[in-house]
């Protein structure tokens, strides 16, 4: 369950930075396609990725794109509530949706296959969860963990969790 | 103004965040420094979904191979962990836990 809700989760951090750092990106005289190119590319990676529901972020990122490919050459800025876009984007499940943007001059970095979870050297394994934690206590041989705000990746799929107990025998 | 832990940057939507601002700095479109801010707003803004946004709980339990306490950090190598979510299970061989103090110094 707590899967389902990654990609929402995921699309509201990515939405939230880009909106944020826009000032920052006028303060260093950086052109506003250079963030919407960040913005894609960082998408494209997550979908990539798999971690989340693919299909849904791939299909708000066409339609994003979409808006924005509309929005671009009146420069009214009309907002077209083009909702049927929606409807045929379903296409998306391996391969983020080629939609192009003007001055997209390194796209082609999109096609970059990240194998960041490859290396399996001691510690080092493919599932990991970050978190923060309330309380770690033992009592003999058994840990209790308290852990909140946690993001865990086990077997190639992102969960979240506001609270976590950790029940461990040592 | 409050500081964020750096901890989610090696997150699935960290690394992508990471990736992609390398690109950028190394196709000369953007400065390591604009880079370093855009990391920033991502560790509040990573940090403020997860304590407000989330509502799922989880339950771990496993064998508990490793632990380290250093700098405030707990680490911990799970054994035969298995997960329980609301509505679903997973297990996995082996996890690592790397968790940051909930309460951060001067709060």
């Amino acid at each position: 369950m707590s899967n389902t809700i990654v990609a929402a989760i995921y699309r509201y951090v990515i939405d939230d930075v880009v909106g944020n750092v826009q000032a920052d990106f006028e303060g260093h005289g950086v052109d506003t396609s250079v963030l919407e190119e960040l913005q894609r590319s960082w998408e494209a990676k997550i979908i990539q990725s798999r971690v989340a529901d693919s299909n849904a972020l791939a299909r708000w990122q066409a339609l994003r794109d979409a808006r924005r490919a509309a929005a671009l050459p009146q420069v009214d800025g009309a907002e077209d509530g083009n909702e049927e876009d929606r409807n045929h984007p379903g296409n998306g499940l391996d391969v983020a949706p080629k939609i192009e943007l003007p001055e997209d001059a390194i796209n082609s970095d999109l096609d970059d296959s990240d194998d960041e979870y490859d290396d399996e050297e001691g510690e080092e394994t493919e599932h990991i969860i970050l978190c923060q934690y309330d309380k770690v206590t033992r009592s003999k041989n058994k840990w209790k963990c308290v852990l909140r705000d946690g993001i865990m990746l086990i077997n190639g799929r992102d969960f979240l969790f506001q609270k976590a107990n950790g029940d461990f025998e040592w | 103004m409050p500081s964020y832990y750096e901890l989610y940057r090696t997150s699935t939507l960290g690394t992508a965040l990471t990736d992609s601002l390398d690109e950028l700095i190394q196709a000369g479109h953007i400065t390591p420094q604009l880079a370093i801010q855009v990391l920033e707003q991502y560790d509040k803004s990573i940090a403020e979904a997860l304590s407000n946004k989330v509502k799922a709980k989880a339950v771990i339990k496993g064998d508990l191979r490793t632990y380290r306490f250093c700098d405030d950090v707990w680490t911990f190598i799970i054994k035969n962990p298995t997960f329980k979510f609301d509505h679903e299970a997973a297990t996995a061989d082996k996890i690592k836990i790397v968790a940051c103090n909930a309460r951060r110094p001067g709060e």
